[in-house]
């Protein structure tokens, strides 16, 4: 008689599949302005004028500020207790990046690269809804805690990174709870959007800074 | 095959659907239900109840809480009485109290525990439970997993005497802290333990379950089903052919009769998210149970798989 993995967990795989088709169904019509956000970081990387891709981290914050609202605290913190402290963690990225935003300017982005960021995130936001059986449990990046971590550990490459580090501790321990959450669970396949953020953590930590790669 | 008119079809709907509302009637026709008397008091219990672990944790999905009421609603119709929580299970205690409301059954047996590593906050604890199962108060508080049970049992001794609380017992699972059980057991005034026992896991029987009953102590018994593994490990193989006999017409009678046959126990709380699983739990709860022999024989027949 020993304790396994499964043992901890408080809640069941439907239960959490299900948060996702609530947090878009408590947006609702605010989705459309999440997807209006997301198509608006992408055109403001872009831009040449530093003013637009810092506008483009204060989105990015906004979408820790609302993941951190909707879907921790309201949803996912009253059937799993450590959630309720990733809530706050949450908020307080987003006042970092928002912070950081006011003093430094990530890189304008290729837009090859964009391309094929926006593929992969859209793949990735598919694997919820494919896990549920439905369209409307469709992760998005600012409304979702894996999609928000991995959107913005792809994006902190495009900063120093004296600004990358401090900024990847709260992404890279949450893709780590929810690893370890979607394990516990069997939920393979959502289980891929934290691996990829810890994969991409890592990357992003070691990849050579910019000053350092122009010098 | 004579046709079948709308009117027929209708009574039938009708009686479909009588028959759903009214199953305990349906029940207690067929058969009485298997009762235990709680040692402390000859008050008896429906030797099955009913885990919320997990299976309740639905926070406030409006969807899943009605597929919960379902599986609640088939609890009471079936019999059943008691149901264990616990502050540690995140919504399922406001979950079950958003449930009892709704259907308000005639009878309940509601169990709940302590858990705070703060002794003076027991009474706290207490009070906040009862405001989330939404009654004036419990039948048993438990203390779970022993955490700081000094400070908390004292409390909880005090409250039963003052007639806050009916019973108070001590919790633990996984066969952790044996050793501390039965030293509590030995010299705890306690109505009731809760421990791990099931036809694999059954270290209680060598000393809990006899000191239990000589105390006079009632006896849960939490994953009854190894938290599901057992179907898992058995649900595809057949039966054996004497399963009747021993009262089980499916895995779930198998494993649930082998555990509240034992005589020091008192019930077994199985938890599951599904109606038609509760329907199969609740059948335990009827019909025959295994005699000593039989015990041997069941538990042997899962050995050799
Ligand atoms: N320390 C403590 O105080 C402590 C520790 C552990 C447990 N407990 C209490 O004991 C209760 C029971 O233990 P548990 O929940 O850990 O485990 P359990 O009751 O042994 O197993 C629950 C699992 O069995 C499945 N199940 C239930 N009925 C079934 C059926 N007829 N056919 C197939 N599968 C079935 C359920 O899945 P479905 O949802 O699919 O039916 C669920 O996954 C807990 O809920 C809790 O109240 C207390």
């Amino acid at each position: 008689m020993d304790y396994a993995l499964g043992d901890f967990l408080m809640f069941t795989p439907e239960v959490y599949l299900r948060l996702f088709v609530r947090a878009n169904q408590a947006l609702g019509l605010w989705l459309a302005a999440v997807v209006a956000a997301i198509a608006a970081v992408a055109l403001l990387l872009r831009q040449a004028r530093p003013a637009a891709r810092q506008a483009a981290l204060l989105l990015v914050a906004a979408g820790w500020g609302l993941s951190a609202a909707v879907f921790l605290a309201k949803l996912y913190a009253p059937i799993n207790w450590p959630v309720t402290g990733f809530a706050w963690a949450f908020a307080l990225e987003g006042l970092l990046l928002a912070a950081v935003a006011l003093r430094s300017t990530p890189a304008p982005v290729r837009a090859s690269s964009l391309v094929v960021a926006l593929m992969a995130l859209s793949l990735l936001a598919s694997l919820t809804a494919l896990a549920a059986g439905t369209v409307t449990a469709l992760a998005l990046p600012g409304v979702t805690p894996d999609m928000t971590a991995v959107a913005t550990v792809s994006l902190l490459a495009l900063l120093p990174r004296v600004w990358r580090w401090p900024l990847l501790i709260v992404p890279i321990l949450w893709c780590l709870f929810s690893a370890l959450t979607h394990q516990a669970l069997a939920l393979w396949l959502p289980m891929v959007v934290p691996v990829v953020g810890l994969m991409l953590g890592g990357i992003v930590a070691c990849w050579t800074s910019r000053k350092s790669r122009s010098a | 095959m004579p046709p079948i008119d709308r009117r027929d079809f209708l009574a039938g709907l009708f009686a479909v659907g009588a028959m759903s509302r009214i199953p305990a009637l349906f029940a207690a026709e067929r058969d009485a239900p298997i009762t235990r008397a709680i040692p402390a008091s000859g008050e008896t219990l429906p030797v099955i109840g009913m885990g919320t672990w997990r299976t309740f944790n639905v926070g406030s999905d409006p969807m899943l809480l009605d597929q919960r009421q379902r599986v609640l609603e088939t609890f009471f119709a079936r019999g059943g009485r008691m149901i264990d929580a616990s502050p540690m299970y995140g919504s399922a205690e406001a979950v079950v109290g958003e449930l009892l409301e709704r259907l308000s059954p005639d009878a309940r047996f509601a169990a709940s525990k302590v858990w705070t590593g703060d002794e003076s906050a027991t009474r706290e604890s207490v009070a906040n439970s009862q405001a989330l199962w939404r009654i004036p108060r419990f039948d048993l508080m438990q203390v779970h997993n022993l955490v700081d049970w000094e400070g908390h049992l004292e409390t909880l001794k005090a409250m039963k005497a003052a007639g806050e609380i009916r019973y108070i017992g001590i919790t633990t699972s996984h066969g952790r802290r044996h050793a501390d059980v039965e030293r509590l057991l030995a010299r705890e005034p306690l109505d009731f333990v809760q421990l791990t026992y099931n036809i694999l896991d059954r270290e209680a029987e060598a000393r809990l379950l006899p000191l239990a009953q000589a105390r006079g102590i009632a006896v849960i018994a939490n994953r009854p089903y190894q938290g599901g593994r057992l179907f898992g490990r058995f649900q595809s193989r057949p039966l054996p052919d004497w399963a009747e006999e021993v009262g089980a017409t499916n895995w779930a009678e198998y494993f649930l009769k082998f555990i509240v046959s034992h005589p020091a126990l008192t019930c077994a709380i199985p938890a599951t998210t599904d109606v038609e699983h509760m329907r199969e739990n609740m059948g335990a709860l009827y019909g025959r149970l295994p005699d000593a022999d039989q015990r041997q024989r069941m538990a042997a027949y899962l050995q050799d798989r």
